[in-house]
């Protein structure tokens, strides 16, 4: 068992490593906004309703705003911060959105981007049900989600031309399949 | 008093539990002031909110005690196992599909992929989604302290809001049930606002079909009530008897008089008892459909 007030915490976040000394009520959206200065990811409801603080933990989508950081030791965490390319060239979601004009507010682009990325690393060619069903927890309350869901669907279709692979969805969701079976 | 949601004030000792047996010889010591922390999708919620404010968080979610999952004569979903493991693994199965609607109607990704089965038990709510599907399905949950074992039903394990049977030094191991024989199927029917909203109301139907004949029923609903209830009056109105249109209008209306919901945020008493009776024939209507595949 391990015990302590005050925890030591290794974080990776978009490829760096951080070392940080937490209190066990650190929340993880705090951490990337104040203490690492990503403030990318936003605070809105607080109460895990609205998706603005979603990021990647490990590779699967997840609230920052109720996340306790100690939770998250070892774990590698990607922000909106982290999408772009190395060069800061904007992903192929990042320009759809600019295209598609899917942007009003902003508050809840980050959460809607990391979710779109989400989703094409599981399916690549999303139907419109399925994009939106992937966007369920990301509430927008400027665009009316039509922008959005046309921003996703070409970003597929840009990513499909470029051969861009989005890389493995981090759950084996097949393998549970055939475990039942 | 307005809450700050930006920071959880309360102040407590974080400890990660290496295995199961240690979990509960430390809740033996600090049960009365510790919570357990699997996805804390709800837990750190409560917690920001005011509602606990335990001196200890136990994680357990690293515990590989409760990840089992096993299909044989009874279905094992282990309490730790996260929606988006259960979902897929339950759709593997083919057969339970009131319980893969319930999951699914969670909608919000970023929930299924960090909350667990037995987290959305343990936390008590009337209006838990997959509560009535388990109860329709006759779960057992088996909880485990430093003391010994238990097998409590399900539908004797909520109490009342917010409220279960579980004790301080009690961790739900795993919800188990009966797998269906063939002629039997369920289906699970939510109303919410918007996508990924609180339950309005749910209902969820297992019934076991021969030919015309509904042989027997389970009718369970969340949200219209102090816990998820069963509708027995209808369940009752329903064994033995051959279906149709008339007899699925009357058990509806036997469904609306078995419920006890209230006025609250989210909708009145009378439109939840409106509602109470369309889902109920809707998901009657589902399950009884599939149950002859």
């Amino acid at each position: 068992m391990l015990r302590s007030c005050t925890n030591a915490v290794i974080l990776t976040v978009n490829g760096d490593e951080h070392m940080l000394v937490v209190e066990p009520n650190e929340l993880l959206i705090n951490v990337l906004r104040n203490e690492l200065g990503l403030t990318g990811s936003k605070y809105g409801c607080g109460t895990g309703q609205c998706g603005a603080c979603t990021v990647l933990i490990d590779g699967e989508p997840a609230l920052a705003c109720i996340t306790l950081v100690v939770a998250c030791d070892g774990s590698e965490i990607v922000t909106i911060e982290g999408i772009a390319g190395p060069d800061g060239d904007l992903h192929p979601i990042q320009e759809a959105f600019l295209d598609e004009n899917a942007v009003q507010c902003g508050f809840c682009t980050p959460g809607m981007i990391l979710m779109a990325g989400d989703l094409l690393r599981r399916n690549p060619h999303p139907t419109e049900e399925e994009i939106r069903h992937h966007i369920k927890g990301n509430i927008c309350r400027c665009t009316g989600y039509n922008g959005i869901v046309r921003a996703i669907q070409k970003a597929a279709d840009r990513m499909a031309d470029r051969a861009i692979v989005p890389g493995p969805a981090a759950m084996n969701e097949q393998e549970l399949v055939e475990e039942a079976r | 008093m307005t809450v700050n949601t930006r920071v959880l004030v309360n102040d407590f000792e974080y400890t990660v539990a290496s295995s199961l047996d240690k979990a509960l010889a430390f809740l033996d010591q600090h049960g009365d002031d510790a919570k357990v922390l699997a996805g804390g999708t709800d837990l750190i919620i409560q917690m920001k909110l005011g509602r606990w404010s335990p001196g200890h968080v136990l994680d357990v979610s690293k515990l590989g005690e409760l990840k089992h999952l096993e299909a044989g004569e009874k279905v094992r979903l282990g309490a730790g196992r996260r929606y988006m493991d259960v979902l897929p693994y339950l759709r593997g199965l083919g057969r339970y599909h009131g319980l893969v609607e319930a999951i699914d109607s969670i909608g919000k990704l970023q929930v299924l992929s960090v909350a667990t089965i037995g987290g959305n038990l343990a936390n008590g709510s009337p209006a838990a989604d997959t509560a009535p599907p388990l109860i329709t399905y006759d779960a057992n949950v088996h909880v485990r302290s430093a003391h010994g074992e238990r097998v409590i039903p399900l539908r004797e394990f909520h109490t009342g809001p917010g409220a279960t049977v579980l004790a301080p030094d009690e961790i739900i191991v795993d919800v188990e049930f009966d797998a269906f024989p063939d002629g039997r199927a369920s289906a699970f029917r939510k109303l919410t606002r918007v996508a990924s909203d609180i339950s309005k109301v749910t209902c969820a139907v297992t019934v076991q079909r021969d030919g015309e004949t509904c042989t027997s029923c389970r009718i369970a609903l969340g949200a219209v009530g102090p816990t998820p209830l069963r509708a027995r009056t209808a369940e009752a109105a329903l064994e033995g008897r051959a279906i149709d249109a008339s007899a699925v209008d009357e058990c509806a209306r036997l469904v609306v008089g078995d419920i006890a919901p209230i006025d609250d945020v989210r909708c009145s008493e009378m439109y939840r008892r409106e509602a109470a009776g369309v889902l109920f024939k809707d998901a009657f209507e589902a399950a009884w459909e599939r149950a002859t595949c």
